[in-house]
């Protein structure tokens, strides 16, 4: 039960820096890119059916929190995992020094693929789109806001893999604890 | 010797079925079921967003606090002269308010911009869909109801009130292209209806071509169709042209606010 609280309370805590925080700090930011750090640090640190139980609860709070979300991010969290955990398997490189820089940067691609996703799916069915819609939606992307997003999201992908690289030790401590003492 | 797995075994497969499986949940899903819960997360996860957006606004405000030192010369002297046209302005408005006041009195109308306000402070903002909702610490149990307009400042209209929870509502801001607002022209008296275009303005639209636009017009609100008052601020005509169509005019309009600066903002409860 202990477990099921502090993940709970990491999960709220997350989504509402990002809500809360960062969204007020940088009005400009186009995805919310703390989570998208956090699903690929996941990703990377933790086996894949695993990792879902962590992220779809995460990106779900956020989408009943956001009101035009519309589950986007919870369908894009799934598409990203599988991308990193399949990525991370056959890069095969540790994760310090150099390495870390490369997984930023894919953090930051996954902020570009996050908009344009978000763009394909509130926007109705893509196959009915005209050419005056594809127009439209070309302009409307903020590209500027997309690059700085991007640019924002690799110093922050080491932060959060920190963090929760030590959350889920702190985790693992406790269960062990927990074990021990029924033992 | 490599062990080869069947596709129902690979992670490709199992991630496919998630996916298929929540965007179903998603499509499908009874809305109604999310309205309770989100009243519950917004409530009691409020003081959580309360600290980490007065975190934000303070940094925020350090960081303009210096990056704004070298506009500050600039700035002083735009507001000298502003400051002296707008001495002989209030001037003037003082002479005409004074008999607007004498004659509304006569024909027994309302005092104008007497508003029950509630002042509350932006707790979050949303990225997805360009931005165009906040979040305010103001809810049902401050009195605050759907569809009440949100203004800054001495009346300049910012959005309405979209969804209310015990104590916080969240606010859809005019950028909203969902946002409709009936407005007018001041100088040309001009009538349309004022729209949100994806986070990147407002447009004045459903203009008559035998209504007159000026570039540097003042548009406010109607008070037609709808719980928004009459005369509002919404922003000021620029660039005029037609419609894809040739049947109407419209025109961007420049709020005299930038949404993503706001900290705080006044709920219009009622007119009195």
């Amino acid at each position: 039960m202990k477990i099921f609280f502090l993940r709970l309370l990491f999960i709220f805590v997350l989504v509402f820096f990002e809500f809360s925080f960062l969204d007020i700090l940088f009005p400009w930011i186009s995805a919310p890119i703390v989570l998208i750090d956090s699903i690929v640090a996941w990703a990377l640190l933790v086996s894949f059916p695993r990792v879902l139980f962590m992220t779809i609860p995460l990106t779900a709070f956020f989408d009943i929190v956001s009101p035009e979300s519309q589950g986007i991010l919870t369908l894009y969290a799934v598409l990203l995992v599988y991308m990193m955990s399949f990525l991370s398997r056959r890069l095969l490189l540790e994760y310090r020094g150099i390495n870390m820089a490369l997984y930023a940067l894919l953090s930051s691609l996954g902020v570009l693929g996050f908009t344009f996703f978000e763009f394909i799916f509130s926007q109705g069915n893509p196959f009915l789109w005209t050419k005056e819609i594809v127009a439209t939606l070309s302009f409307l992307v903020p590209f500027r806001d997309v690059f700085f997003s991007m640019l924002l999201c690799i110093p922050l992908f080491i932060c959060v893999y920190f963090l929760i690289r030590w959350f889920e030790k702190y985790m693992d401590f406790i269960v062990q604890g927990e074990t021990l003492q029924m033992k | 010797m490599a062990v080869r797995r069947k596709f129902i075994q690979t992670k490709f497969f199992r991630a496919l079925i998630v996916f298929f499986v929540l965007w179903i949940v998603l499509s499908f899903g009874p809305v109604w079921i999310l309205a309770p819960v989100r009243t519950v997360v917004m409530t009691v996860t409020s003081p959580f967003q309360k600290i980490f957006s007065v975190v934000a606004f303070e940094l925020s405000d350090i960081y303009h606090f210096f990056t704004s030192i070298g506009e500050i010369k600039s700035d002083n002297e735009r507001l000298e002269k502003e400051r002296l046209r707008l001495l002989v302005e209030n001037a003037r408005f003082f002479d005409v308010s004074r008999e607007n006041e004498e004659l509304r009195r006569e024909i027994g109308l309302l005092p104008r911009d007497a508003f029950t306000l509630t002042s509350a402070a932006i707790i979050g903002r949303d990225v997805s869909g360009l931005g165009n909702w906040i979040s305010i610490n103001q809810g049902s149990f401050g009195g605050v109801k759907k569809g009440m307009s949100v203004i800054v400042d001495k009346g300049v209209l910012i959005g309405k009130i979209a969804e209310v929870f015990p104590t916080t509502a969240r606010v859809m801001l005019l950028s909203n292209p969902e946002s409709l607002i009936s407005g007018t022209a001041l100088d040309t008296e001009a009538t349309g209806i004022v729209k949100g275009e994806y986070g990147l303005g407002l447009l004045f639209d459903m203009v008559l071509q035998t209504d007159t636009l000026k570039v540097g017009d003042s548009v406010v609100t109607s008070g037609l169709g709808g719980d928004v008052p009459k005369g509002l601020l919404i922003g000021t005509l620029q660039n005029i042209h037609l419609s894809s169509d040739r049947l109407f005019q419209q025109a961007t309009i420049v709020s005299p606010v930038r949404f993503d600066r706001i900290r705080y903002v006044f709920v219009i409860q009622n007119t009195l």
